[in-house]
């Protein structure tokens, strides 16, 4: 066993109090190298913009925004725009890459391992595929990832698309600034709809654990009051 | 004494980033570990911190530069 993992799930939140609770695990996280943190939740409906995104690829304007009540928020991850809602999972792992490897890539690369062994867990086959970070199945982008680092602890992080009543949304965008059709767990696994929001988040939790620590880490519930 | 400040190792495969923000310019004051610039690489953003408090006396990056690991962000005047 090495280091502490906190587990923190939000449920449904809105973004910006997923961020603040994001920015306090980076804190906790600077000042106690071994310490990490996860934390699960779903978002009402929002559209981000990352580092390298382009006005452009928010196709609707303001007003239909508003009329949606879709909030738009730039943020300080990579990547272009992204939407989350409440059909999706997203995922922020606030992990000390100095613990364990400072390397960009090979951190991307593990949260895309991480969300195959997931969806494989649900009989779903998906890549990775080369110059494009996210997981795909087939030509379709079923998981989003951009994310941020402060003195190599991690934020920001990773969406799954689950539910396929949520899909809809991503019209109003060019998602990570490409014309690309989006996936979701639903359409793609019978198995889905078996499993709610908690079950789910558990088999994400220990596909993490799998992928990250391999021999094991200890686990720690955090409840947080926002 | 002059701290000249690199790019630093990003990871296996990534050889080039792109400055996009700065927060500290020429002629201002800067403590150790405050952040200098953010850089984009493989969807992810990330901010190089000074190595040490000064005065930053030249600049060699503007927003929307593409850097390579190891090139010269900028050099501080460290003060004790």
């Amino acid at each position: 066993m090495e280091g502490l993992l906190r587990v923190i799930d939000l449920g449904s939140v809105p973004f910006d109090a997923a961020m603040r609770v994001q920015k306090e695990c980076l804190s906790e996280a600077l000042g106690r190298p071994g310490t990490h943190s996860i934390i699960f939740c779903s978002h009402q409906p929002v559209i981000t913009c990352g580092t390298a995104h382009r006005a452009s690829d928010i196709l609707a304007d303001y007003q239909t925004l508003k009329e949606m009540n879709i909030n738009v928020r730039q943020v300080d991850r990579g990547g272009g725009v992204s939407y989350h809602g409440p059909g999706q999972i997203t995922v922020y792992p606030v992990f000390n890459l100095a613990c364990m490897t400072k390397d960009i890539g090979w951190f991307i690369r593990r949260l895309e391992e991480c969300v195959a062994v997931f969806l494989s867990r649900f009989g779903v086959d998906s890549a990775r595929k080369e110059g494009f970070p996210g997981v795909w199945t087939g030509s379709r982008k079923i998981c989003s990832i951009g994310v941020g680092f402060s003195k190599w602890v991690s934020f920001h992080g990773l969406s799954v698309n689950i539910r396929k009543e949520d899909m809809r949304a991503y019209s109003l965008i060019r998602p990570c600034g490409m014309d690309i059709k989006m996936a979701c767990l639903e359409e793609e696994s019978p198995q889905a709809e078996a499993h709610d929001y908690a079950g789910m988040i558990s088999v994400l939790l220990q596909s993490f654990i799998n992928v990250f620590w391999p021999r094991g880490i200890q686990t720690e519930e955090i409840k947080k009051c926002l | 004494m002059l701290i000249e400040v690199k790019v630093p190792y990003l990871g296996a495969g990534i050889e080039k980033a792109r400055v996009t923000f700065i927060y500290c310019r020429p002629g201002e004051a800067i403590a150790k570990d405050a952040d200098l610039i953010e850089l984009t690489a493989d969807k992810a953003a990330f901010n190089i911190p000074s190595p040490c408090s000064g005065k930053i006396i030249e600049s060699k990056v503007s927003c929307g530069d593409t850097l390579n690991v190891g090139e010269t962000v900028c050099f501080i005047e460290q003060s004790f």
